[in-house]
């Protein structure tokens, strides 16, 4: 704990595809620059940088074509993405051990390995609608990540239940290339998110599945029981007992089934946690190994 | 206040009634869940619902109502029984404390102890009077005074009671049948004339009267329509009421037997029984029984009722289901949380 307050947690991630664009980053690029991967022979007169004349393949062309060229190589240059957060704010996203908090601190973990990294980082609140008090345009600034977080332990409660914000937070990436982490419970309609996915499908999406604690689904095995719902309030009872149980259990898996077969229709893996995400966990995440 | 055909004892209580909704707002043990698209819907447990609540407004309902003080008034009931008014007389006199029907000295017999001649007496008069439901029952106890211990009620646990205290502590000395006999007489006095009225004497001597209190006597007697049973407790031996060929000489002037002299002289209805022992005592108590057994119009006082405990019964049942389907639920919420 007292490490981590002396140095924030980072992770680090890999962008899949090349990137273009002419700021220097550290992702894969497909602009011709400095960098490190080769990216064919050019004409001297062309681009005159006499570093990278390359005098082999100068004279084995020359003896080709029996001009007189010199050649020099080009590479391909690294550049930068946007690490862009879309964090549910959503009422439902505030019980024991989902909250703000939680979500507070993995935005920082997020904007801070971004910034870090060089990369840009974005923020999209949403819950119903989009939620303007926590907003931020893609920035390289190094104070972002505790703003970040500050934004999202002081943002007030939902106004209305839903979370159909998710769409207008989807058309809020607009940057060319950028992971989206995607922080969600994802208890909500499948088609809402299958619509978000469809608007992020030029992007490397994230989804960060926020499970609750089963007492939060269900408070109780038997008995007399009441219940409201976080988002709308709507107020449910049951005698419970174990075959209403089974079934409980039953719709619950239904949901995350087709929650894992939507991601899997979009091509997106997504990270199950139940509240902390850490450092190491999103590395792993990225090199394929959870 | 009426209501329901019950007596309100605090009627403003009942402006308490508006609570029964109370369980259909409160909720209290609501928790908030993520998403009640996962909950199962189940019109089992709107029933069982349902039913809870309407048992709480029930509880609630049966305490106020409770509070209110429900009661049936005390009221007076003519039933025809069969049976008799019967005042019992027991003699207090020292003499009773003896044993009772014993063979050999007399003198060595215990005085006072539990086969005393008033202990017997009072076991069989439980007896008699354990029989005769509806009978009405007066008690008179009397040494040199008459003691009117109980006027005439059907109230059974007072007799019983009345003759149960009448066996305690030591008897006194002198013996005054006639006015024993003449207070018997009043007590019928005044009273309308429901069924048959016997006089029951217990005693275990006799006496001569007056000429004044014979007069008295008989005139009570024949007026109030009286019958007159003698359970005479003999302490001799042998001697019997009527005369008898052969008997002791000395015999002929005990006031026991001019007693049963005057009895039978007066013109009422008059049984001695001679009682020797245990079986003979049991055997005239049930002569008594067989003989009076007559219509009679019994008036019965119902005592105010009171109600409230029905009510309780009704809320503490309610409740009981309450507690186990509380109790039920703690420990699934208690599982859920494991």
């Amino acid at each position: 704990m007292s490490e981590n307050k002396k140095r924030q947690d980072e992770f680090s991630y890999r962008y899949p595809h090349k990137v273009y664009g002419s700021l220097p980053g550290v992702h894969h690029g497909k602009s011709l620059g400095t960098g490190d991967s080769f990216a064919g022979f050019s004409d001297l007169f062309d681009y005159p940088d006499p570093r990278r004349l390359d005098l082999r393949a100068s004279i084995r062309s020359n003896m080709a074509t029996g001009r007189d060229n010199y050649l020099v190589k080009r590479f391909q240059q690294r550049s930068p993405i946007t690490l862009w957060m879309m964090a549910d704010l959503s009422r439902s996203m505030s019980i024991s051990n989902v909250n703000h908090e939680q979500l507070a601190k993995l935005t920082q973990l997020v904007a801070h390995s971004a910034i870090g990294f060089g990369d840009r980082f974005g923020l999209a609140g949403f819950d119903s609608g989009l939620r303007h008090d926590v907003h931020l345009m893609p920035t390289r600034q190094r104070s972002m990540p505790m703003l970040a977080a500050d934004m999202i332990r002081e943002a007030g409660p939902a106004n209305s239940a839903g979370i159909d914000g998710l769409i207008h937070a989807a058309h809020m990436v607009t940057s060319r290339h950028a992971i989206v982490f995607l922080v969600s419970d994802f208890c909500c309609d499948i088609d809402v998110l299958d619509k978000a996915l469809i608007q992020l499908s030029r992007y490397t999406v994230v989804p960060v599945v926020w499970q609750h604690d089963d007492v939060n689904h269900l408070p109780s095995y038997a008995g007399w029981t009441e219940m409201c719902d976080s988002e709308t309030g709507q107020r449910r009872s049951l005698w419970m007992r174990p075959s209403i149980k089974k079934r409980w259990q039953q719709t619950m898996d239904e949901h995350f089934d087709q929650l894992k077969a939507c991601f899997m229709r979009h091509r997106v893996r997504p990270l199950f946690t139940d509240g902390d995400v850490t450092g190491e966990q999103l590395t792993n995440y990225f090199l394929g190994r959870n | 206040m009426t209501l329901f055909g019950l007596q309100w004892a605090s009627p403003l209580a009942l402006y308490l009634l508006p609570l029964l909704v109370l369980p259909w707002f409160t909720r209290t043990q609501d928790k908030t869940i993520v998403w009640s698209k996962f909950v199962p819907v189940d019109p089992l447990s709107n029933i069982i619902g349902f039913a809870f609540k309407t048992l709480a407004s029930i509880v609630l309902a049966c305490l106020i109502l409770s509070l209110a003080g429900p009661y049936l008034p005390e009221k007076k009931v003519d039933r025809i029984g069969e049976g008799a008014e019967v005042v019992v007389l027991v003699d207090r006199s020292r003499s009773m404390d003896d044993a009772f029907a014993i063979k050999g000295q007399l003198l060595m017999a215990s005085v006072g102890k539990s086969d005393s001649k008033r202990r017997v007496a009072k076991k069989y008069l439980q007896e008699f009077i354990d029989k005769r439901p509806d009978d009405r029952f007066g008690f008179v106890l009397f040494s040199d005074k008459a003691l009117d211990l109980l006027p005439l009620t059907y109230n059974k646990e007072t007799i019983r009671a009345t003759v149960d205290a009448s066996a305690l502590g030591k008897g006194l000395s002198e013996t005054n049948i006639a006015k024993a006999l003449i207070k018997a007489a009043e007590m019928y006095q005044g009273q309308t004339y429901r069924g048959s009225r016997i006089v029951v004497l217990v005693s275990d001597g006799g006496q001569e009267f007056t000429e004044e209190a014979k007069q008295k006597i008989a005139e009570l007697y024949k007026q109030q329509n009286l019958t007159l049973y003698w359970l005479y407790m003999r302490s001799v031996t042998g001697m019997t009421l009527d005369a008898k060929p052969g008997d002791n000489e000395r015999w002929t002037t005990t006031p026991e037997r001019k007693l049963h002299t005057f009895f039978k002289s007066i013109g009422i209805p008059y049984l001695p029984f001679e009682i020797g022992s245990m079986k003979s005592f049991s055997e005239a108590i049930a002569t008594i029984d067989k003989q009076q057994y007559q219509t009679l119009i019994v008036e019965e006082t119902l005592p105010r009722e009171d109600k409230a405990k029905v009510f309780l019964i009704i809320a503490m049942l309610a409740m009981f289901l309450l507690m186990l389907a509380q109790m039920y639920t703690a420990w699934g919420v208690r599982k859920a949380h494991q």
